[in-house]
């Protein structure tokens, strides 16, 4: 019974390819071949399926997945998209980073190695990462609070068990660095007495600042005595925005504020003298500059610092984060042989988008990741928990609204359709709707910015979902008509383009030289004061050549026309012509967007677009002839996003996929 | 004495010990023969209407050059061609200085042909061999385009071999920390960072002879990039820690700028790395192959290529002029400051684009400025002023045999050289 339906769904595709699309001129279209009488084989011909290719394990994360897993690491709040902007774009396959293996060289290792230093640094103030206090001294000792927090942040980092070697390799990498800084330390006398003592308060709190010219970066450690006696050490790091501004034009950059609260004891009501001291070397500490008296009879809470580290401590740890950053166990989709934490690995790069959280580590650690019924389980608690960011990373990535937020001066609208996207596909997933859900979902999601820009639903302050059936469908949505109309005005083929790209899945290949000779004289003939369908269906007409490739593409850019690049409806162009907006797909004619809507829904070609879209992205490759079966099974009837999804996770091909095999 | 003096007075010290032994060999060697090659490119074509008979003259976007008093230092070339295949935006970008077809394939998206600066740099070994600038990262997904087209074709002028492209760099403080060790000479804390980083870099290349174990024949020469690419890091590090005291920066390090401003900055940087010895050859992209991400100004309109392809209406052809004039502009700030540096004589600096009309994707009688100081070049003049239809290749022909290469035939296929010479000595 299974396989009368599939044959029947067999037919239909052939016979929608057959009569939806004819060839453009042989020598140039090589994703549409006739169909010959292996039916079985050209079933899915337009998506170009070829044979499977050999898995990749030199494979990097791609630059988003790197932000996540450093948020992962760090803490949110600490990164934004911005840090990875200038970091080269990574290769896509058929919309999808994960298909594709980056081109090593110089340039693009050496963007890693910055963004990894700049992560380095943040993680030493992230109480995430310095999850302990080291000895309050220069250089701390390995053993104890620095060999956990080193062990803590490569083991979450590897998304493994660390071996002995890993921790003999941190080991010696702290030994290293703390030693060179040690010795720097010992070379660098402090040249002059440079900092505050700004306040002695009656909670016991002492602040100032201190920082060595000689040495503007580092971390500068401050000895407190009060009447005479030495009352304790803290380190100079935390954020003082004033004596950075007083020392612009040295450009002493950085954190060089201290707070400390001396012990309990002095709070006797008696008056108290507080100096302090800044902790050069070679024996030079000078006093900082000031003396404050104090009366106290109460201690107050301790203040909020930074993680305090010594100067060895800190760039032995630096050395340490930025190494981890830097190793292949990081920087590789997937490097353990174990299959459990494989499996942990690729599931959480598939459905999370960042590194696999604690749960799944600890059953990847128990060994049960391989045991199927466990492994579904954890499918459904991240697709429970993680729809959210599966609507950004893999709808926006396909879709193409994700990487607007990369736009240079993306504005606050351009913000919010972004997140409206996301919500609309997030309860796409949620709600296990079906793929029509994506081109018609009688839902958007708003705050009171869009509300006011697309003049639907009302009251909204913050983001809420609001039935409609003007916007939320991927057509109507700001976010796509942005990204495909990237400029002052829109331009329909660029959006026939991406509509055939990402829902058809078809790709059309740019003219020949000879072409566009052709091109010139017809542009060159044509009428300055047309409207653009009319200058589109004039260059249509010029010849068979122009016409086997623009039918597919104006028609649907067009239909298009009704929406500004910010997605506005308008009736007319800003030279008062009408909008036109109607045309053809296959052999079906259309009117407006709204009809088109509906046409899309009706194709298998779509249907079998969204299924290879996340198939492809599950297994983190092109998809292949021996994908067939998968295919078919997610365009079953009456199969939602959600169902599909969970196919692709619990699939052979998937764990196949994750163990490296092809 | 002179040049010594000459430097002095240009505003720039350099450590003399150190310079005596790294002056550039072109003061001793005959007028003919040059040791250091510059590419400067600018995507999507000139205002050449006419593609194949279209003028590239000392008005327009060369007459900067004019005005900064270098028509002197100036060779137009005339009626070189390259293939363009199906796609010039592409082939021509990563197939300019090679003369060789770019391999389409998913598998291995970027092999083309070792470039002409790399033949250049082999020749004339330097401490860093050599620098590559860009505007911008690549943000756009181009696999809709064309199947197997990776959009690094776009993105890069040089190959250091075939199948091994080089990425630009895009950041000027990236730069100036390449070239400079991140901070003012001498400075004991830039060097101690430095040793710290290239343990890290040490220790990841030592961590990646463990991932070798069993790996397929595809992953394999991505293997040997990854660690080659990790080993110029290295080397670039090791030469900083060494060597930082030799160059010192003309001015502070770069804070952020806009897009002339910072191509500007960067093509400083290249300058002076080339008056510290510490390249032989470089290569400088205004913008990337198709020419999407140019600002003319702050908050100016971005579409270059939609200009390019200007559709013979007026108001679009002004507007790449424009565009086309501001970039002779960058360009003749460059050879300029070159002089000033007194780096002419031995560098020859070539402007070029991927097309002629980018309306029509010509390729026939590419734009193509040959600058330089010295005698023996037809500086001052246009060469084939008849237009005859040349293989680009040919050029590089003539240009090897001025930099004592021997490459008596240059770049394959469709875009062979044809043994014709064009004549650029005098």
């Amino acid at each position: 019974m299974m396989y009368k339906r599939r044959t029947g769904i067999l037919i239909l595709i052939i016979a929608a390819i057959l009569g939806g699309f004819q060839n453009c001129s042989p020598t140039m279209m090589k994703s549409f071949s006739s169909v010959t009488s292996e039916q079985a084989r050209n079933l899915f011909t337009f998506l170009s399926l070829g044979s499977k290719e050999e898995p990749a394990l030199m494979k990097s994360i791609s630059r988003f997945e790197l932000l996540a897993a450093s948020e992962a690491l760090i803490g949110p709040g600490l990164l934004s998209i911005v840090d990875i902007a200038s970091l080269p774009a990574d290769p896509k396959v058929n919309a999808f980073e994960s298909a594709a293996v980056q081109s090593y060289d110089t340039s693009f290792l050496d963007s890693r190695f910055g963004f990894a230093q700049k992560v380095a640094g943040l993680a030493l103030r992230s109480k995430l990462v310095v999850i302990c206090q080291p000895q309050l001294i220069a250089h701390a000792a390995w053993d104890g609070c620095v060999r956990n927090i080193a062990t803590a942040f490569a083991k979450k980092a590897f998304r493994r068990e660390l071996t002995s070697d890993d921790e003999a390799s941190l080991a010696a990498v702290y030994a290293e660095a703390a030693n060179s800084a040690g010795a720097e330390i010992n070379a660098t006398p402090v040249s002059v007495p440079m900092g505050y003592l700004d306040f002695a308060e009656p909670n016991l709190v002492v602040s100032g600042w201190a920082l060595d010219p000689a040495w503007p970066d580092r971390t500068v450690e401050v000895h407190i005595y009060v009447d005479g006696v030495y009352a304790g050490n803290t380190f100079a790091n935390s954020p003082r925005a004033d004596v950075n501004a007083a020392f612009a034009t040295e450009g002493y950059t950085g954190d060089h504020g201290f707070s400390y609260r001396l012990p309990a004891g002095f709070a006797n009501g008696a008056s108290h003298r507080v100096v302090a001291y800044a902790i050069g070397g070679n024996g030079f500490n000078p006093q900082l500059t000031n003396t404050k008296t104090f009366v106290s009879t109460s201690a107050g809470a301790p203040p909020v610092v930074p993680p305090q580290l010594g100067v060895a401590t800190e760039e032995g740890l630096r050395s340490v984060f930025t190494k981890v950053l830097m190793s292949p166990s990081f920087q590789f989709r997937t490097l353990s042989a174990d299959p459990n934490f494989q499996l942990a690995n690729h599931l959480a790069w598939f459905l999370t988008g960042t590194l696999p959280d604690e749960t799944l580590l600890k059953y990847a650690s128990q060994g049960r990741l391989t045991d199927r019924a466990l492994f579904a389980s954890e499918v459904n608690r991240l697709l429970n928990s993680e729809s959210e960011s599966f609507a950004l990373n893999v709808f926006g990535q396909w879709m193409g609204f994700r990487d607007l937020a990369l736009k240079s001066g993306v504005t606050s609208l351009e913000q919010s359709m972004i997140r409206e996207s996301t919500l609309v596909f997030k309860e796409i997933v949620d709600k296990n709707l079906p793929p029509n859900a994506i081109l018609e979902p009688g839902f958007t999601y708003l705050n009171r910015e869009l509300s006011a820009h697309y003049k639907v639903g009302s009251n909204l302050s913050d983001f809420a979902r609001v039935p409609t059936s003007e916007r939320g469908g991927i057509l109507a949505q700001g976010s796509i008509l942005r990204v495909s109309s990237p400029n002052a005005d829109t331009k329909p083929i660029v959006r026939g383009k991406w509509v055939q790209w990402s829902l058809l899945c078809r790709t059309i290949p740019s003219p020949s030289a000879e072409l566009f000779q052709q091109i010139a004289q017809v542009q060159a003939a044509a009428d300055p004061n047309w409207t653009v369908s009319e200058r589109l269906a004039n260059h249509r007409a010029a010849g068979p050549a122009c016409f086997n490739c623009h039918q597919y593409m104006d028609p649907l850019g067009l239909a298009l026309e009704n929406f500004t690049p910010l997605g506005l409806w308008r009736d007319t162009y800003p030279n008062g012509k009408p909008v036109v907006a109607d045309g053809q797909l296959g052999d079906k004619k259309f009117n407006g967007v709204a009809q088109l809507t509906k046409l899309v829904q009706e194709r298998n070609d779509f249907k079998a677009c969204v299924a290879s879209r996340l198939l492809t992205h599950g297994l983190a490759r092109p998809v292949s002839n021996d994908d067939l079966g998968t295919l078919l099974q997610l365009m079953g009837t009456g199969v939602g996003v959600r169902d599909m999804i969970s196919i692709v996770a619990n699939s052979e091909a998937f764990q196949r996929a994750a163990r490296g095999e092809p | 004495m002179k040049r010594r003096q000459f430097l002095h007075n240009a505003g720039v010290f350099l450590w003399l010990p150190v310079l005596e032994s790294l002056v550039p060999q072109s003061v001793f060697a005959q007028s003919l023969s040059r040791s250091r090659f510059v590419m400067v490119f600018t995507p999507s074509g000139m205002l050449m209407p006419g593609g194949e008979n279209g003028n590239w003259t000392f008005e327009g976007a060369l007459k900067p050059l004019v005005d900064a008093g270098l028509r002197s230092n100036s060779m137009i070339v005339r009626g070189l061609r390259a293939d363009g295949g199906t796609d010039p935006h592409w082939l021509n970008t990563a197939g300019f200085l090679s003369c060789k077809p770019i391999k389409i394939a998913n598998d291995r998206p970027t092999e083309c042909g070792k470039t002409f600066d790399q033949y250049v740099a082999d020749k004339n070994p330097t401490l860093l061999r050599s620098l590559h600038v860009g505007f911008k990262p690549m943000n756009r997904d181009f696999s809709a385009d064309h199947g197997g087209y990776s959009d690094r074709y776009l993105d890069t002028l040089s190959f250091r071999a075939d199948n091994r492209p080089i990425g630009n760099t895009y950041s000027p403080q990236a730069l100036f920390d390449q070239v400079f060790g991140g901070g003012a000479a001498g400075s004991r804390h830039i060097r101690a960072l430095n040793q710290r980083r290239k343990s890290i870099i040490d220790g990841v290349i030592g961590e990646l002879g463990s991932v070798k174990r069993s790996l397929s024949s595809t992953d394999k020469p991505r293997f040997e990039a990854y660690l080659d690419g990790m080993r110029d890091i290295e080397k670039t590090l090791s030469t900083n820690i060494n060597n930082a005291p030799t160059c010192i920066p003309a001015g502070a390090r770069p804070g952020p700028t806009d897009y002339l401003q910072q191509l500007q900055v960067m093509q400083s940087i290249v300058a002076q790395a080339f008056q510290c010895n510490l390249i032989s050859s470089a290569t400088i992209m205004y913008d990337d192959g198709v020419g999407d991400q140019f600002l003319v100004h702050p908050g100016g309109d971005h579409d270059h290529h939609g200009y390019a392809h200007h559709g013979n209406e007026a108001a679009n052809m002004a507007k790449l002029n424009a565009i086309n004039v501001r970039h002779g502009d960058l360009f003749a700030k460059f050879v300029g400051e070159m002089k000033t540096r007194g780096q002419l004589d031995s560098t020859l600096v070539m402007w070029g684009s991927n097309m002629s009309d980018g309306n029509t994707h010509n390729t026939a009688n590419l734009p193509v400025v040959v600058c330089g100081g010295g005698a023996g070049l037809k500086f001052g003049q246009e060469v084939n002023a008849a237009r005859t239809s040349i293989p680009k290749a040919n050029l590089f022909v003539e240009l090897a045999e001025i930099y004592g290469l021997a490459l008596p035939v240059y770049g394959s296929d469709a875009s062979a050289s044809d043994g014709t010479r064009i004549g650029i000595k005098v």
